[in-house]
This record gives structure tokens, sequence and C-alpha cells, in this order.
């Protein structure tokens, strides 16, 4: 494309040259985009989320099919990390290296949707924002699906535009195989789905091929015939999973609790897209420039040629799912940026496109600005150690780890920190969470004075200190700490990144500790186990307790060794129980 | 793209069909956006709110006007005309040079009819223009008949008064001094005289020279957006309006509305309310039958805009649409619409102002957090450059909007002139190219308003820092400087200057003296 032909006049020699120089500058860009995605990507300890997906990941495929029937989420991301781990194990490079594929692949994968949308020389131009989009290569480096699931709707957009363009049986194949992969790797697939299909019927009366007019007519009813078919076929690829979801326990008790969203997480859900995560004074100093954007639109206005319907698609995209999903999120929360990294691919393409379309000079002028303040913003996302979305388990546990004694206990709060926390905790106290939470189990209890005050009494019990790792900015977390901070004394506190921070509480004088009901067995075992305590509750027996945590009751053993429990059948009500963790190396 | 030659099919504007679906969906969006502000529990200060709540309506009027304008619009089909009656031509000149009024005269007698007489309205001696001789002599040498005004008032409207009383046939067509009528001008226009009650057929102005300049394309472009969708729309509401020239005028209907208004500056508007109270129907007819000449420079373009936004301000506060008996409601709204466009001006600087205000005394007319505002006004401002583009098929610029906004002022000093009555001297659009001319005197507000901009930016950073609402103001003070920016630009051959700045800098390092003969020697 950078080519020019030697024989040109010398007088357009000095233009042929500007453009070259564009063309290398833009590669150069997205060589560097490329480079931020891979460099030290394992040098930051794994955020909550990823511990998530490892822990998960570190079970049995059966059992992360059972638990993703709880959960948000699919199984098809976390059943390929499992086999990954088996693989190239747990350690963050490695694991991030799974999403890091997917990650650098989009960049190219979208070069070639954008030049389905505009010419070769802005989809390259979109290439270049892909590249060096801060939210790309945050989720390009973070091991969760969004890398994956990025990669999954810029298929399924290409196979769509081939088959409105071509309408060949080819591009069906393709486009029913990628949306099998999509469907099982986050539900807001769907809305890519929904979009192609209001698009569909939208454009019904526009012809995209180029074809003669004759071969043309009815050809939007054949398309249609072809993919009702194809649905047919993505229906019967998706029903197995709809039915466990149906027959098991339902989705969504795992859920996440979210905020409702306002007016305002939509318009910065624009802006994490565009320039990624920044500390908030960065944030709301881009989102104060807002008139600038009002002012570029503006320079839109000019004499021009009227747009393909097919750029139609690309408003369409980016609005229908964030419209639906805010609408949705008012009813059952779900409003979080990365779930809409959907809208991206087209964005990007769409900024291109209107770049692309400025008048001449105010297209240099914006087109190379906007690329600077992305590369810019990029760099200060990835060494900005403000910012909020970064999170440092590693350090907080290391530090906790190398503090505690085996009197001591460790408390993870809200309860879902458990996952970077054990991921990287090796100290001598017991862990456990605040509120005290089962993961197997189910969601995370509801916060009561009644429950923190319960759970507090089951902690404090035995124990001389109280390491409490908290994310100030999580669900649940401020009256966690609020209740500690007005029922214990603080002896000390520290932070490690913008929301998490570790106090350490006073719980009781190791000289005044007193026996647990079960106690002496437990306290006095001479291996103090790293896990949960499980407070039992009327009704419950040892195996039930067993099946919940570990899946099989051939575990019942080494709960009764390790509590000291010498007739299984006796456990009482309000009994504290200690359930060991299990450890990577068992699973896998 | 629209050469002015004689073919059997003129060139003309695009008949535009907005999709329904669009309109409503903007409509839509336009009702949203004014229901921000209609919560008043946004309120900062109440003062900057109410400036703005009254701005915001006007836009609000604007836009809602614009679509009910081109809502629908329906094709002029050609009508073949059944009879030839009498036609006169008539071309006014006031201190026009020769050569333009030349051409036509010229063009205007090779128009295609068969029962014309061509007549130059020379108010050059009443108007007391050194060359109003030139005209009588090109009269005498192109053969037609000049009628020279004795009795001074009424300007143009006087003007054509005058001849009216000295000419009798039923229709004649009216053209400017610089607006040469094509070959098949009447041809096009009579059969819609079928009709006996119609009153005037307008057809549209058409600068050829509209690629000289920035002006002249920034005021072509603005013709093509009045008459290409909102000319097109009045006319599915019968007001079309006659804009002072190409238009084919039935004699009988001006006179039953009283002939041409003297009092006013805006006597074509002001005739067709009138024409339109009697019951009479106009038609604009969307094809290129002549051509004319744009304002060539600031001055021109300025004397232009002052002008009809005076006549059209003077028109709303003495003879208000709304208040007229006999026009019906779509044609007051019309007439309303189009006269009260020049308040524009008022409402811009209204709005470039406020974040002036905050930068300078902190104060902030509205309390609310960016977001929230912003989901209102986004659709809003995004679907209204959608829809402009959609509706003028794909021809509006930005230039012609800056162009507009960067008039405020002039609009403004109307506005002002018009509300205490000043008289204001009628200014003929300039016609000679002054090349390099300097026009500061007519940019002084805009610059005045980049400085205090730029001074309150750096005032608001020393006192607050950079915060975000330092950075939206300032954001928005950048917005209105962008589009104030064609008059500073305009109004001084900056880059001629700047250009022989440099040649005189770069000259240093040239071998030779230091300082260059042309400093040495300025009367060179």
């Amino acid at each position: 494309m950078s080519q020019s032909s030697s024989s040109s006049p010398s007088a357009s020699l000095g233009i042929i040259r500007w453009y070259d120089l564009a063309i290398s500058a833009i590669w150069a860009i997205i060589g560097f985009g490329l480079f931020m995605r891979v460099w030290g990507l394992g040098a930051e300890g794994l955020r909550l989320d990823e511990s998530q997906s490892v822990w998960q990941a570190m079970h049995s495929l059966d059992f992360i099919r059972e638990y993703m029937l709880k959960n948000v989420h699919l199984p098809l991301h976390n059943s390929l990390l499992h086999l990954w781990m088996l693989l190239f194990g747990p350690s963050e490079a490695s694991v991030r290296t799974l999403a890091l594929i997917p990650g650098i692949l989009s960049v190219p994968a979208l070069y070639f949707l954008a030049r389905e949308f505009i010419r070769p020389r802005w989809a390259l131009y979109a290439t270049a924002i892909a590249a060096l989009s801060p939210f790309w290569v945050w989720y390009s480096r973070e091991i969760r699906m969004y890398s994956l699931l990025t990669l999954i709707t810029i298929f399924s957009y290409y196979a769509y535009v081939k088959i409105l363009k071509e309408n060949r049986v080819r591009w069906y194949v393709l486009y029913a195989l990628v949306n099998i992969v999509g469907m099982y790797t986050h539900y807001f697939f769907f809305l890519i789905l929904l979009v192609q299909l209001v698009y569909f019927f939208l454009t019904w009366r526009v012809r995209f091929s180029d074809r003669p007019p004759g071969e043309q007519v009815g050809e939007k009813r054949t398309m249609l015939r072809r993919f009702v078919l194809v649905g047919a076929v993505l229906v019967a690829g998706f029903v197995p999973w709809l039915y466990l979801l149906v027959t098991n326990y339902g989705s969504g008790s795992l859920a996440p609790i979210l905020e409702k969203p306002d007016a305002f997480n939509v318009i910065l859900q624009f802006y994490e897209f565009m320039f990624g995560f920044h500390t908030d004074t960065l944030t709301a100093s881009l989102v104060g420039g807002w008139p600038i954007l009002i002012l570029g639109s503006f320079f839109f206005l000019s004499k021009r040629a009227p747009s393909s319907p097919l750029i139609l698609l690309l408003p369409v995209g980016i609005l229908l799912p964030v419209a639906i999903g805010f609408i949705a999120s008012q009813y059952l929360p779900l409003f979080l940026s990365r779930y809409f990294i959907i809208v991206t691919p087209l964005l990007f393409i769409f900024v291109a496109w209107f770049i692309g379309e400025l008048p001449t000079r105010s297209r240099i002028a914006v087109g190379g600005v906007f690329l600077a303040v992305l590369s810019v913003l990029l760099i200060n996302q990835s060494i900005d150690p403000r910012v909020p979305t970064r999170e440092n388990y590693r350090e907080a546990t290391q530090y906790i780890s190398s503090q505690v004694g085996p009197r001591d206990i460790v408390v993870a709060s809200p309860p879902y920190l458990v996952y970077p926390t054990q991921y990287y905790y090796h100290g001598d106290a017991m862990l456990t969470t605040y509120p005290i939470w089962d993961k197997r189990k189910g969601g995370i209890p509801a916060i009561t004075d009644e429950i923190l005050e319960q759970d507090l009494r089951a902690i404090k019990v035995g124990h001389s200190r109280i390491f409490f790792l908290v994310s100030t900015d999580l669900y649940g977390s401020k009256e966690s700490k609020t209740y500690l901070d007005t029922h214990l004394t603080k002896i000390a506190k520290h932070q490690f990144s913008k929301n998490l921070w570790v106090h350490v509480y006073q719980a009781e004088y190791a000289s005044k500790a007193s026996p647990t009901p079960t106690g002496e067995s437990w306290a006095e075992s001479e291996e103090i186990p790293k896990g949960m305590i499980h407070v039992v509750a009327p009704g419950e027996t040892l195996s039930k307790i067993t099946f919940r945590y570990y899946g099989d009751y051939l575990q019942l053993s080494r709960i009764q060794k390790i509590n000291g429990i010498r007739d299984p059948k006796i456990i009482h009500p309000g009994d504290i129980l200690s359930i060991p963790e299990i450890t990577p190396q068992k699973v896998l | 793209m629209m050469p002015h030659t004689t073919k059997t099919t003129p060139q003309k504007f695009e008949t535009v069909r907005i999709p329904r679906i669009l309109s409503m969906v903007y409509l839509a969006a336009v009702l949203f956006y004014a229901t921000w502000w209609l919560d008043f529990s946004h309120v900062g200060s109440w003062v900057l709110y109410g400036a703005l709540l009254i701005a915001e309506i006007y836009h609000v009027w604007q836009v809602v006007g614009y679509l009910y304008t081109v809502w629908r619009i329906d094709d002029v089909v050609y009508v073949k005309p059944k009879e030839y009656p009498p036609v006169d031509i008539f071309i006014t000149v006031c201190g026009e040079p020769r050569e333009i009024v030349e051409q036509t005269v010229a063009a205007a007698k090779l128009i295609d009819y068969p029962d014309l007489k061509v007549h130059i309205l020379n108010d050059g001696l009443v108007a007391g223009m050194a060359n109003w001789r030139d005209i009588e002599d090109l009269g005498r040498d192109h053969n037609v008949d000049v009628i020279t005004r004795t009795t001074p008032g009424g300007a143009k409207a006087g003007n054509i008064n005058h001849a009216l009383s000295v000419t009798t046939a039923p229709f004649f067509a009216l053209f400017d001094a610089d607006h040469v009528p094509h070959k098949d001008y009447l041809m096009r226009t009579i059969g819609h005289m079928n009709d006996p009650k119609m009153a005037f057929v307008q057809t549209p102005q058409y600068y050829k020279n509209r690629d000289d300049n920035f002006i002249t394309r920034g005021a072509w472009e603005q013709q093509e957006l009045f008459f290409g969708p909102i000319c097109q729309g009045k006319n599915r509401m019968n007001a079309t309006f006659w804009c002072g020239t190409n238009a084919l005028i039935r004699r009988r209907a001006l006179l039953d509305a009283g002939g041409v208004p003297e009092k006013s500056i805006a006597e074509d508007f002001l005739a067709s309310l009138f024409i339109h109270e009697r019951g009479w129907k106009s038609l604009y007819l969307p094809e290129i039958l002549a051509h004319g000449l744009a304002p060539i420079d600031l001055e021109a373009y300025s004397a232009q805009q002052y002008r009809w936004a005076r006549g059209s301000l003077d028109v709303m506060f003495k003879y208000n649409p709304l208040f007229r008996k006999g026009l019906t409601f779509a044609q007051k709204m019309q007439y309303l619409y189009s006269a009260g466009y020049y308040l524009n001006g008022l409402v811009v600087l209204m709005d470039a102002f406020i974040p002036l205000f905050f930068l300078f005394f902190g104060v902030v007319p509205v309390d609310d957090y960016t977001g929230n505002f912003v989901i209102y006004f986004a659709p809003f401002i995004f679907l209204t450059l959608y829809f402009l583009i959609r509706s003028t098929a794909y021809t509006i610029t930005f230039r012609a909007i800056q162009l507009t906004i960067a008039a405020s002022f002039v609009f403004l000093m109307a506005l002002i002139a018009s509300v205490t009555g000043k008289q204001t001297r009628f200014k003929v659009t300039s016609k000679v190219v002054h090349d390099k001319g300097n026009f500061i005197s007519y940019a002084i507000p805009n610059m005045v308003y980049v400085l205090v901009g730029v001074i309150g930016v750096v005032f608001a950073l020393n006192r607050d820092g950079v915060t975000p609402a330092v950075i939206t103001n300032a954001s928005w003070v950048l917005f209105n400087v962008v589009f104030f920016w064609p008059f500073i630009q305009e109004a001084y051959p900056w880059r001629a200057v700047a250009t022989d700045f440099v040649q005189q800098a770069m000259g240093i390092f040239k071998k030779g003296p230091l300082v260059s003969s042309k400093i040495i020697t300025p009367s060179e």
C-alpha cells in the first residue's frame, strides 16, 4: 500500500513522501501498541477478577461447568484456561499469555474488518487506534475472557458483513462457528447477534453486493432463509447449556453486586473505551473537555458523497448494546464497561471513518493529534501506579504473609478478595473472609449488623491480631470496615494501591485465648490449615458440608481430621469448622 | 457543479425526502433535550440559567421550525404555459458599474419569450450616484428603455413602484443589476402563472463567483441551505417569500397588496406578507435560472447581513406575522421563523459569554454534573448535525455555519438598531473586488472576544488550577473562538503579511546586505 510508482513526476514526489512517512509512522505506532501489550506481562500481581479466573480454572472441567451455572459467566474461557495451565502452569505471565494471544490477534483482525467499511489507508488508521487503545491493551493483559470476546466479535462482524456483500456459503459457515464460540464466551455476545438482526431488517431494501441487479432479485430472501438456518444451528449449539441452566440452580446466585448505573456511567464508559483507565483527576479532566468533541463534530460538515449504508452498522452496533445494557441495568444492574468491549471494534472503525471524512487539513491535524493523545494516555495507563483499576494484591498479601504468626488471622473483605489473597498467601495464620463466605456455595452473604456481629465473634476467637485486607471501592467493604473500626482497636494500616488497604486490629490478647467449642482440637493441631472457616448451621451434617465445599464426600476425612472430630455424625449448630483449602497442585 | 449554461433542463436543487423515521427520532431527541432545561433543580445562578434557558428555548424553537419546514418536500413539476402574456423585465440599478449592468441587460434581451420588454430602473440620479448617466448611455447603446427616477424616496421599493406606474404588462420579472437571467427564465416560470391566484414565482439566487474566496464560498453555501431545503419546504405551506431578485411577479397581486412597501428595507419580505394576507399564492421554483454575484469581502458580507437582519427584525417588531389577519397558521409560523432567524446573533452571544462568567467570577449557570447534561445534549447536537447533512443533500458546510455565527455581532447591531428605531442607510452589496483590504473594524468585537477569552482562561487556571470545570469552560471558549474566527481571518490579508515577514526574515540568512533593499526604500 505504501508503494509509490518510481516513475512519478518530481512535482508529486513531496506528497508521496509525506504519505509514505505517514504510513511508516502508523506502522511504528502499531508496533508500539503491540509492544505495550507484551511488556512486563507478568510483572504485576493478579487482580481480583484474574485470580477468580485462575481459582476457577484450577478445578476440574466439571467443577468449572457447575460453578459457571451459578455465576454470571460462561464456561468456555475458564475451561481453556484450565487446559492452558496444565501445559504452562499458573504463573502470572503464563496465564496472561492466554489473554494476550487474542489481544494481539484482534489488531490485524480489526484491519480486515475495517477494510470492509472504509478505504485501506483508513482501515490502517483504525488499526493504529486499536493497537494504541489503552482499553484493549488493558484487557490483552488481563486473564479474563474480554480479549477473546473482542476477537470473536470482530470475526462475527466480519463474517456478517461478508455475508451481506457476497452471500456465499463459506461465510455462513464461519459465521455459525464463531458465533457458537462467542455464545459460550460471554452472555453479552448475544447483543452482537441482536445488532446484526436489527441491522439486517433496517437495511432490508439495501443491496450491498455489486453483482448485476438481475442476480440480486430475491437475494435478501435467500439470505434470510440462510440466516434462519444458521440461527437454528446456533440455538441447537446453545441448548445444552440452557438445559443445564434451567435444570440446575439457575444462574446469578454468584452474580457480582453492582450499582445501578446513571447517565454519567455511560459517558464514562465511552471515555474508558477510547482512553482507558486513569486517575480520577485525569479522567475528570478528559471528560471536562467534551465541548471539543462537539466542536470536532462540526468539522464533519462539508460537501460529501452520501455514506455507504454499511456505515450505519457502526452507530447501530455501538449504541444499541449500550442502550439495551443501560435500560436493563435499571432493573438488574450489570453495567460494566468491560462487558461492552463488544462495541469497541466498531467504535474504533467509526472514529477512523469520521476522521477520514473530515476535510483534508482537519483530517491530518485531528488524526495526528488523536494518535498522539492515545499514545500518551497508553503510556500513562501502563506506568501510573495510582490508576484505580491497578490492584496490588500481590504486595499486600506478601506483606501480610511476612507479618502474621500462627495466632493471628487474615480476613479479606469483601469476601471475594479471598481469590487473589489465597493465590499469593503463604503465611502461618488462617485465612478467612468477612463476612464469612463459602465461595463454592453461592453468593456473598448479605451484610447486616447481625451477620457482622456473629462473624466477628467467630473470627476473633482464639486470635491475637486480625489482618484485615480490604478493597474500599467494592460493595460491602465500607460496612465491614466501619464495623471493625468501631468494635476493635486498630494497631496499624497500610495502603497498597488506590483502594487496597491492610488494617491490623487487636483481636484478643494471646493470654486470654479461650477454647472454642470444638476448640482444643484444631487450635492445637500441629498444622494450622490455610482455608475457610465454617459456622455449622442447624440441620447441617458433616457430609453435606464436605460436599458443598469440595464437591465430593471423599474429603470428609480431611475435615474430620483437621478439626479433630471423633464422630463425624456429631456436630452442633454454631460449631466452627476449619475447611482446608485445596492447593492447586492437588487439583491439577 | 452548476454551470450556468442554458440547457433544456436547468440545474436545480435536489428535492430531498427525509425518512419520516429520522424526522421522528430527531424530534424526540430535541424534546428530550428540552426536558433537561425545564428541570429547575439544575439551576446554579438564576440569572445565568435564565439567560441560557432563553437561548436554549430559542435554539429548540429554531430546530423544531426547521424540522417543520423540511418535514415534507414536494417536487415542483414543469407547467406548460397556456398563453404568453406580455412581460416586463425590470433591472434595478443604483450606482453599479456599467460593465456589470451591461451583462444583465444583454442577457435579459436574449430571454426566449414572444412578448417581452426590458426596462432599466435607474435610481442612480436620486441616490446621488456619479454614474447615473452611464446607465442612460447603456440603455441607448442596447436599445432598451431606461426609467430614471427624478423624485427620490423609498429606495429600491420606490424605484419599483415608480416603474410600475409607467409600465403596463400584467407580469414583470425583477433582476438586481448583478443577477444575470438565463435564456429560458420565462419559459420555465410563466407556466405557473396559468393559475390566476399565483402572485409570484421565486427562483434561487446563484453566485457564479462562489469559488473566489472564503466569504463567497461561505455566502453561497448559506444560500444552498436557504434555497435548498428551506424554500422548498416553505412551498408546501404556500409561504415562499419574494427574495428581492429573480422573481416573476403578477402586477395585479402586488398592486392589490398596496405596491412595494417603501418604509421597510425588507420591502420584498414585507410585500410577500401583504400579498399572502390577501389570499394570493406563491411558488418557489428550485431551478437555477439566473446567476449573480456573492458579497466579495468582509465589508460587503457584513453590509448584506446587516441589511437582511435589520429588515427582517423590523418586520418582526412592526408587522409581527403572528398578529396578521388573513395568514394561515403555517404561514404565520414560517414568517416568524424567517424574521426571527436574526435573533440568532443575540442568542449566540449570550451562549458565548456564559463561560466567561465562570472563568472570571467562578459563577456557574447550571448545577449538574457534566455526564447527565451530555446524555441529553449529545443526541440533540449530533442528530441536528446529521439532520442538516441529510436535509441539504450532503452540501452543508462547516464554513457556512461558521460564517453565520461569526456575524453574530452584526446581527446584534441590527437588533439594537431595530429596537431603538435608528435609521440605517441602505447599503448596496459590494460588487467591486477590494482585494486585500483592511476591514479590521468589522472584526473588532470578535477580536475582543478572543482576547477576553484567553485572559479568562489564564485567570481561571491561575485561580483554580486544572479542574474539570475550568477545562469545560475553556473548551467552550475555544469552541466560540473557532466559530468567531472567520471575521478575524478575513479582516486583513494576514497571510500576505506573514509571507512577507517570513521572506524578510529569511532574507537575513541570504547573501547580500543584512537589511533588504525593500526595507531601506519602502516607497518602492
